[in-house]
């Protein structure tokens, strides 16, 4: 490259910035006198913000984290957000650990079964706190009820739905053709995939029928949990004081798992195992977060066999309660200032742009409907993924993820697919196992 | 090193006069000039342990009866020992005790008898053949912890992993889900962790059997011992304070030491049949960022590696021949 | 030339060559797997096929796309470096003193030292975390290195192989006038590069393989260790495999060549004893 042209870059390069920048500064000008009457003085510091995630310590989902951060900032230059990589699993601890050093996190990636105790323990901020009720309404407008439901707790909004998925139910056409069942005609109730299963295992006895994803610590206990909803059961009281998932609704959907144990339904393998046994065509049906779906789209194609999607089987004649896994924004930001900083970005994210590049590259859902219908920027992107659909279905009747209150929120959590656990591989009676996990599970959470 | 006669002492067949003259000499030379030197090499090492090691052990003693989130805004509260019974309490605390022996003594195999057999018959072969083994047998260490776990989780799979398909040409039919089988899983994660650590130790034992001095071998061959009357003869009572040692090492750095792979391949699980001290502090404790689990849980499991440690260095020094 | 003092004949070395090659193909044979895999696309890892039908470059160029490696092996390796060389020089020096010196507290120290081997990292993490902040030493190289310059592994490590020094050439060396740093330096030392060489190689691993302190330590990407960007490919959305194996790859060559480094120093002082 020559003179001239390095010259001509540069050129062009500045006075994008500088458009841009004067493009924005006449609108958060407005923002900050709104905010704070403050300084009027726009020429400040870029307020700095941090961002706490654990998709920017995903290969896979690094990137597309970073431009959510980059475009934010190129229309906000007057916010600097500083990405801080941390493991999902670590998350609260890292958190509390910046806090003791004194150091407190702006906004923080958690999984929703954090809620609890990032409110109570760590103290997030109600996002609702954040500006005036007004202009929240208006920014949540033709956003999923549902989906702003999720991040609600005694009545506040207290995160941001982020990456966030619902549970489907994943399935090889090709084992279930092998096996005389149509991929068309999928199994809507537990009854119909134990029917299935055992379809699938008498044609092909080397491959496990089903899977599912709530057996281990990677994926948690949200399906646990959606079963037991579906099942007309609920995990705690109203008042979070009692543990309610040994009633009936959840002593029948435990009773499920057994059954399909039993009937040689549902295999034995860990559930990173199961997501390779899928990859490889060795798993017929696999009850999973729809996160997967780009990598189980990539193994279908690079092994030669359909994949397909349903929705959440149902219990007969019961409607199929899906609960909600992934992670949300979370606010701590003590600091006045930095506030209208968050709750921009916040904006940014959960804007239309903001759920295109995390629906379209990152791989969860767009909570807001009108991105996947005719004319939405996700319109073809639903089209060339029909799952999507099936997952926007789903989000008209899911109910919130249980986030267990206490600092024992985390072992609380863990003692539900420790449960299913038991429940699939040992042969305690279920009953036992649900009474002694409640009994266990009510003395952690009288502290 | 010829001179590691001195330091061994009465072995067998060893000259004694050397022994003595070396424990009169350090004596008198020790009061030559003593006072501030020593404490002065001692120094960065103590600095920085007390800062980075006592100074927070103390302090996690100290939290183990408190109260409190850590969070600066909250102040800690007395609570007497009732971290100590809610410990107790937690869920795979038990499994952690009796799975963290378990994994004490089943490492045993892969860090001191196969070590120690190699070392031993490494002698029986060229040095330069013995440097290539142990080269080989070195390379595991070099490996990436996660890629380590990675690697033998496609070995252990059930679905088509290499482990079930030899099985299954030997004649089993149904596949094993070795790390989701409480039969299995303990064992799979000893062997991932003793996989790993064999060509540490082997380093260890073969530098203490290559410093044992030619000439007691020599003077025994004149003598007409062979092989193994040299082995149960030299090497094993000269190798005994690296026994004492080793084995020390290999016992209390168990926990520590599959915790990787406890993290990686089976969080504690299958109904916590692999979790471990470590892994309960880190998942129970840090992870839960619950104060008060993880600072009485590390004093629990401090205390109890202290008694272990005693009672082991007590029992070495029976028998080891290191009496310098 | 190396001069092998006995030679022994027959089964026993039929013995030796036999178990030595049985353990380093046991050692060997998950390496070897992780390597052919590292050359297969994504659909043979899945399919457990041995051997790569179509090798392929794809992984590595995926990998080193994906995550900063080579700043990652770079960061690994100053801080595996001076690490290595802080506990060397703490552990010689304390050594040193232990096994030169009769002296009131002694026992105490060594005690003090041995102690430090059974506190559990969780115990210390916190604390030291909070201390790290407040020195402003997140994201460098020296948080991750600083809490760890001193190892009682390699104080009793080094403790053996000084105990096993002969005390007359301290003697020796104090008549001669030279002061006690001297002795260590030009006396002591030189004849310990073999122990203090493999203890410095397993050092050194032992930095390259932690994970957890330098991943509370590092506030963002490009700051990371390598064994935060090979746990970047794994998630919950599905594991990266190949990338993985093939990063992985890569980030043991580093080690792999300076093993072999220190390895000639090690086998050059085995070969030096045996001839003497």
């Amino acid at each position: 490259m020559n003179f001239k042209k390095w010259m001509a870059l540069g050129l062009t390069a500045a006075l994008a910035v500088s458009l841009a920048a004067c493009g924005q500064n006449s609108e958060s000008a407005a923002q900050q006198t709104a905010a704070a009457a403050g300084s009027e003085d726009v020429q400040t510091e870029p307020v700095e913000i941090t961002f706490y995630s654990y998709t920017l310590l995903n290969a896979s989902a690094q990137e597309a984290t970073q431009k959510l951060m980059d475009e934010f900032m190129a229309q906000n230059p007057d916010v600097k957000v500083t990405g801080v990589p941390v493991s999902n699993s670590d998350m609260a601890a890292r958190l509390q650990a910046d806090m003791a050093a004194g150091e407190v996190p702006d906004v923080a990636q958690l999984p929703f079964r954090a809620m609890d105790f990032a409110i109570n323990g760590l103290g997030a901020v109600a996002i609702n706190d954040l500006t005036t009720e007004e202009e929240f309404d208006k920014n949540f407008e033709t956003f999923s009820p549902n989906g702003l439901a999720l991040g609600e707790y005694d009545g506040k909004t207290y995160c941001l739905p982020f990456t966030f998925s619902t549970p489907v139910l994943f399935y090889n056409g090709t084992l279930f053709e092998q096996a005389g069942l149509d991929p068309n005609d999928p199994p809507e109730t537990w009854d119909e995939v134990l029917q299935y299963g055992q379809a699938i295992k008498e044609a092909n006895p080397d491959v496990e029928a089903l899977h599912v994803a709530t057996t281990g610590a990677s994926s948690g206990e949200w399906i646990a949990q959606a079963l037991i909803y579906s099942n007309g059961g609920s995990i705690l009281s109203e008042d979070r004081s009692t543990i309610t998932f040994n009633e009936e609704g959840g002593m029948g959907a435990m009773q499920m798992l057994r059954d399909m144990a039993d009937a040689g339904v549902h295999g034995t393998m860990t559930e990173e195992e199961a997501t390779e046994a899928f990859s490889n065509g060795n798993l017929a049906m696999y009850l999973q977060s729809s996160a997967v779906h780009a990598s189980m789209k990539k193994a279908a194609e690079a092994g030669g066999w359909d994949l397909y999607g349903a929705a959440m089987p149902a219990f007969t004649g019961k409607e199929a309660v899906p609960a909600n896994s992934g992670s949300a924004l979370f606010v701590f930001t003590q600091d006045e200032a930095k506030r209208d900083a968050v709750w921009r970005f916040l904006q940014f994210v959960s804007s239309d742009r903001g759920y295109e590049i995390i629906t379209a590259e990152i791989g969860y859902l767009p909570l807001r409907p009108a991105l996947v219908e005719e004319g939405g920027a996700l319109y073809e992107f639903a089209q060339e993924n029909p799952l999507l659909g099936v997952n926007m279905e789903q989000m008209t009747r899911m109910r919130q993820t249980t986030a267990f209150p206490t600092e024992n929120w985390q072992t609380l959590s863990a003692s539900l697919y420790e449960m299913v656990d038991k429940v699939l591989w040992t042969d305690e009676p279920v009953e036992q196992i649900v009474n002694d996990t409640a009994a266990q599970d009510q003395e952690l959470l009288n502290g | 090193m010829k001179s590691d006669v001195l330091t061994y002492g009465p072995g067998l067949a060893l000259p004694r006069s050397g022994r003595n003259r070396a424990a009169v000499k350090t004596k008198r030379g020790a009061l030559a000039r003593v006072c501030w030197q020593p404490y002065v090499y001692l120094l960065p090492a103590l600095v920085l342990m007390c800062v980075w090691i006592y100074y927070p052990l103390l302090r996690t003693f100290y939290l183990s009866f408190f109260n409190w989130n850590m969070l600066p805004t909250t102040t800690p509260q007395f609570c007497g020992l009732d971290n100590f019974a809610k410990l107790l309490r937690t869920p795979g605390f038990s499994n952690a005790v009796v799975n963290t022996l378990v994994m004490m003594v089943g490492l045993l195999p892969f860090s001191i008898v196969l070590p120690v057999l190699v070392s031993i018959f490494a002698k029986s072969i060229t040095k330069r053949a013995s440097a290539f083994y142990r080269g080989m047998i070195f390379v595991p260490m070099i490996l990436a912890p996660v890629a380590a776990a990675a690697v033998f989780r496609w070995i252990l799979h059930p679905a088509g992993g290499l482990l079930n398909q030899l099985l299954e040409r030997m004649g089993v039919e149904e596949s094993i889900s070795f790390l989701n089988d409480p039969r299995y899983a303990l064992g799979c994660i000893i062997f991932i962790t003793g996989w790993k650590m064999t060509g540490f130790f082997t380093l260890l034992f073969y530098s203490a059997v290559q410093n044992i001095d030619d000439g007691y071998y020599q003077a025994a061959a004149m003598d007409g011992a062979g092989f193994w009357q040299q082995t149960f003869r030299i090497t094993l009572p000269l190798l005994s304070p690296t026994l004492v040692f080793n084995t020390m090492l290999s016992i209390l750095f168990a926990s520590s030491w599959s915790f990787t792979y406890v993290d990686t391949l089976t969080q504690g699980g299958p109904l916590n049949s692999t979790i471990n001290a470590y892994y309960f502090m880190w998942d129970k404790g840090f992870r839960t960022s619950s104060s008060g689990l993880t600072s009485s849980s590390a004093v629990v499991f401090f205390l109890g590696f202290g008694l272990i440690a005693l009672v082991l260095s007590h029992v070495g020094q029976k028998l080891s021949y290191y009496d310098n | 030339m190396e001069t092998q003092v006995l030679v022994y004949r027959g089964p026993v070395r039929w013995a030796g060559h036999a178990l030595l090659a049985a353990v380093s193909v046991l050692s060997l044979f998950p390496l070897v797997w992780m390597v052919l895999n590292a050359f297969k696309p994504t659909d043979e890892i899945l399919y457990f096929s041995l051997l790569p039908q179509n090798v392929t470059l794809q992984n590595f160029a995926d990998a080193l796309e994906m995550i900063p490696l080579p700043t990652m092996i770079v960061r690994s390796f100053a801080s595996g470096v001076f690490q290595m060389v802080g506990q060397l020089c703490t552990g010689i020096l304390a050594a040193y003193a232990l096994t030169r010196w009769d002296f009131p507290g002694k026992k105490l120290f060594y005690g003090l030292f041995t102690v430090t081997w059974l506190v559990p990292f969780q115990a210390t993490m916190l604390p030291n975390y909070v201390n790290l902040v407040q020195l402003g030493l997140r994201d460098t190289v020296a948080g991750i290195v600083l809490p760890n310059l001193a190892s009682a592994f390699a104080i009793l490590t080094l403790y053996q192989s000084f105990n096993a020094f002969p005390k007359t050439i301290f003697e020796a060396a104090q008549v001669d006038g030279a002061n006690s740093l001297k002795t260590l330096l030009q006396v002591v030392l030189p004849n310990l590069k073999g122990p203090v060489a493999s203890l410095g190689i397993i050092l050194f691993i032992n930095c390259w393989n932690e994970y957890f302190w330098p991943l509370l330590i590092t506030r963002s990407i490009d700051k990371a260790t390598v064994q935060i960007g090979l746990s970047m490919f794994l998630s919950s959305e599905g594991n990266l495999w190949g990338p993985l194996l093939a990063a992985a790859v890569l980030a043991s060559l580093p080690i792999l060549l300076l093993y072999m480094v220190l390895q000639k120093q090690i086998i050059d002082s085995f070969m030096k004893s045996g001839i003497k």
